[in-house]
């Protein structure tokens, strides 16, 4: 069995807490972030399963992020989950261009959240 | 009875005319054959006195000799030149040569003028004939040899008599004849033309009474005769002349009151374009500039002169422009677009432009040219940007609190939070997000109110140690807990002002709450009231992190969050400094900002003191 590594990026502290605690109880490995400059390293350095990012934040934001990381996975795929307060057209456009990516609307549920894991990774028990 | 005795007269003189005419050709034709004549006798005289010359210088034995020869000679020479007879005799009378026309004859039997055959000398007698109207001349001269008298010549030439009917002389009739008529003809419709306008005028002035007393006055007018009824129409088709002169001079008057008019207001319509603070250029249909307004001169940095006549290329070179112009010069249905908008580089580097244009049309409804609008919509696209963006970010900031009261309550209700103390900190939190997102709601509510104007302050007397103990106390609490000392400067008589202590109350607790937030633990926060002139000041500062220039600059916008990870760490809706300085505002008052970063904030907070009165 290998853990699967999830990294959640919200400037949000309470964003972060909720997907933690939900995350962690499927056994997932929970990295998080507060900022797509800081996501950028953890991605660099851990290459996580899963990466949960919100648009809106300082320093470097979402899109930027999936962008510069899109590259990393031609080596090892991962699946990105990006959440935002609001779908604009052109989001639809930039995260249909990159791989293994899902725009997610705010507010979503943990349950939700999880469920696109599932469909992603498979069932937890399958992990390995 | 007048009329009939002028048209007989007209009669009259028309007939003169004609006689007169036709006597001058007869009396010309009549001096032509005169003429003629006398040249035909010259030449008769001259040939006959050649001939019988030329004769008469012969030896007589060459008649003799020669004879036969000599007769066809004469012969011939009768048949060319008119010779009717030829008699030569010698001394003795006895004839040598006798050569004669039979009708030569005729003319010598019936005629005792003759000359007789020894005439001497050259003599020469017209004898007339009487049958067909020749004239004979007879010349004669006697023939010498050896100085003496050998014999005598004597020859005839009849003269044919003139005939008036020759082909040169009808042509030469029928040609007079076409010209005098052709001349009579142009000068008769010369006349008519010249006095065509005359005819008009006097019909038009004269009373219409019936078609026919018009047509006998113009008969009238016209006639020969009748001079002094001509004089008298003529006088009284003066007087009307004059009154219709002086109808036309008032209608001119009219008229140019009316150019007057439509001079002032195409005036007044150029001052308008001028004015307005669009710009509006007008091009024929060759697309050069027919008129340009003050605001596109100002814009371009030209002069008129330097654009009107000008191609509209020649003005502005951007290439969409050009084009979107140029569609609209075909049929309406052919438009793709109704107006363009774009960044002239001629006008401005960075306003943008929205270009409309439309087709003008004459009395015709043919296109005389374009109307063309240049309308400066930079702070519109501005303002669309900034509600897009502020639309963005309310969504976000109402978004972010939701998700969190949503998620937290999703894994309570779900039963997936075991720990109790877990349980506590995600009751907390949606308990603080619920707070976060009424005062977000507050805030938007107070703002919306503040820009659709509807803030109405409810200004009373406020007693300045009252809001200045009530702002202090609210703040108190949170500065404790960061051990934070808050010294009071107030002055030993509170002033009291007019204003709405409510709204107040908020925007300074607001300043004095970011000053408690912003600034690190155990440090110092100078809060103070004093009066200054007409004014009531608050004094706020801090020894906080203070703030970049960049931060200072927009801290008063909608939804500004310094990007400062100090600042982030700290929950906030960005609204709370612009709805402050809002409440000032509409007090009068302003707030005044000074910062250095990593040294503190100095906000002054100034709202002037307007009279009050106390009711009894």
């Amino acid at each position: 069995m290998t853990t699967k590594t999830a990294l959640i990026v919200d400037d949000e502290a309470h964003i972060r807490r909720v997907l933690e605690v939900k995350l962690k109880k499927e056994g997932m490995q929970v990295m998080m972030a507060s900022n797509g400059q800081e996501a950028l390293s953890l991605i660099q350095e851990n290459r996580p399963d899963v990466v949960i990012t919100d648009i809106n934040m300082p320093i470097m934001d979402g899109k930027t992020l999936c962008i510069q990381t899109n590259p990393l996975k031609k080596e090892k795929t991962f699946l990105t989950i990006v959440v935002t307060a609001r779908i604009e057209p052109q989001d639809n456009v930039w995260v249909n261009a990159l791989q293994d990516t899902l725009l997610m609307e705010k507010p979503f549920s943990p349950m939700e959240i999880l469920q696109k894991i599932k469909s992603y990774c498979g069932e937890p028990t399958e992990w390995n | 009875m007048k009329r009939s005795i002028d048209v007989l007269k007209t009669k009259a003189v028309n007939i003169f005319l004609i006689v007169l005419i036709f006597s001058g050709l007869f009396i010309m034709i009549n001096f032509q054959i005169r003429t003629e004549e006398q040249e035909r006798v010259q030449e008769i005289y001259a040939k006959g006195n050649h001939l019988v010359s030329l004769i008469a210088l012969q030896p007589l034995a060459t008649f003799e000799k020669d004879h036969d020869f000599f007769v066809r000679t004469l012969m011939e020479y009768s048949t060319k030149e008119g010779l009717a007879y030829c008699h030569i005799v010698d001394r003795s009378g006895a004839p040598l040569v006798s050569f004669m026309l039979p009708q030569a004859s005729m003319a010598l039997n019936t005629n005792p003028n003759s000359t007789p055959v020894k005439a001497a000398g050259l003599v020469f007698t017209p004898i007339e004939t009487t049958d067909s109207g020749a004239r004979l001349y007879e010349f004669s001269k006697p023939i010498f040899e050896n100085g003496e008298r050998a014999g005598t010549v004597k020859i005839g030439m009849l003269l044919e008599p003139l005939s008036i009917f020759t082909k040169e002389r009808i042509s030469l009739l029928g040609m007079l004849i076409f010209f005098i008529a052709a001349t009579v003809i142009i000068f008769q419709y010369g006349i008519l033309q010249a006095v065509k306008p005359l005819r008009g005028t006097v019909s038009r002035l004269v009373p219409k009474t019936s078609p026919d007393q018009s047509k006998n006055d113009l008969t009238r007018v016209f006639s020969m005769g009748g001079l002094d009824n001509m004089i008298k129409d003529f006088q009284m088709a003066l007087v009307r002349l004059k009154k219709q002169l002086k109808k036309i001079e008032l209608n001119n008057k009219g008229l140019a009151s009316q150019v007057g008019v439509v001079k002032y207001e195409k005036r007044q319509i150029v001052d308008i374009l001028n004015t307005i603070n669009y710009g509006i250029m007008i091009i024929d249909i060759q697309g050069c500039v027919v008129h340009i307004n003050d605001y596109l001169l100002m814009h371009l940095g030209k002069t008129r002169r330097d654009i009107v006549d000008q191609p509209f290329e020649e003005v502005f070179s951007n290439p969409a422009l050009v084009r979107f112009i140029s569609q609209q010069e075909g049929l309406e249905q052919l438009r793709t677009q109704n107006h363009i908008e774009l960044s002239l580089s001629e006008l401005s580097e960075t306003d943008v432009f929205s270009i409309a244009c439309t087709t003008l049309n004459g009395a015709d409804n043919q296109s005389t040219g374009n109307l063309i609008t240049f309308n400066n919509i930079t702070s519109q696209k501005n303002a669309e940007k900034n509600t897009v963006a502020f639309v963005a970010h309310l969504s976000h900031e109402l978004m972010t609190p939701l998700t969190t009261i949503q998620s937290y309550s999703e894994m309570l209700m779900e039963g997936e939070i075991e720990d109790l103390d877990t349980q506590k900190e995600f009751f907390n939190t949606i308990n603080k997000e619920t707070k976060r997102l009424t005062r977000l709601i507050k805030d938007l509510l107070s703002l919306s109110r503040i820009e659709m104007g509807s803030l109405t302050l409810n200004k009373d007397i406020v007693k300045s140690d009252s809001l200045f103990t009530d702002c202090l106390v609210s703040v108190e609490g949170s500065a404790k807990k960061k051990g934070i000392v808050i010294e009071r400067h107030a002055p030993d008589n509170f002033p009291v002002f007019m204003g709405d202590k409510d709204q107040l109350k908020g925007a300074i607790i607001n300043i004095l709450g970011n000053a408690v937030k912003y600034t690190p633990q155990k440090g110092v926060i100078d809060f103070g009231l004093r009066k200054e002139g007409g004014n009531i000041l608050f004094d706020i500062s801090d020894t906080g992190y203070g703030m970049s220039q960049e931060d200072l600059d927009h801290i008063f916008d909608k939804f500004y969050r310094s990007s400062d990870p100090k600042v982030q760490d700290n929950q906030g809706t960005g609204l709370g400094l612009c709805i402050a300085s809002e409440i000032i505002n509409l007090h009068g008052g302003r707030i005044e900002v000074k910062s250095e970063l990593g040294k503190g904030t100095y906000f002054i907070i100034s709202i002037p003191m307007e009279e009050y009165y106390i009711d009894d």
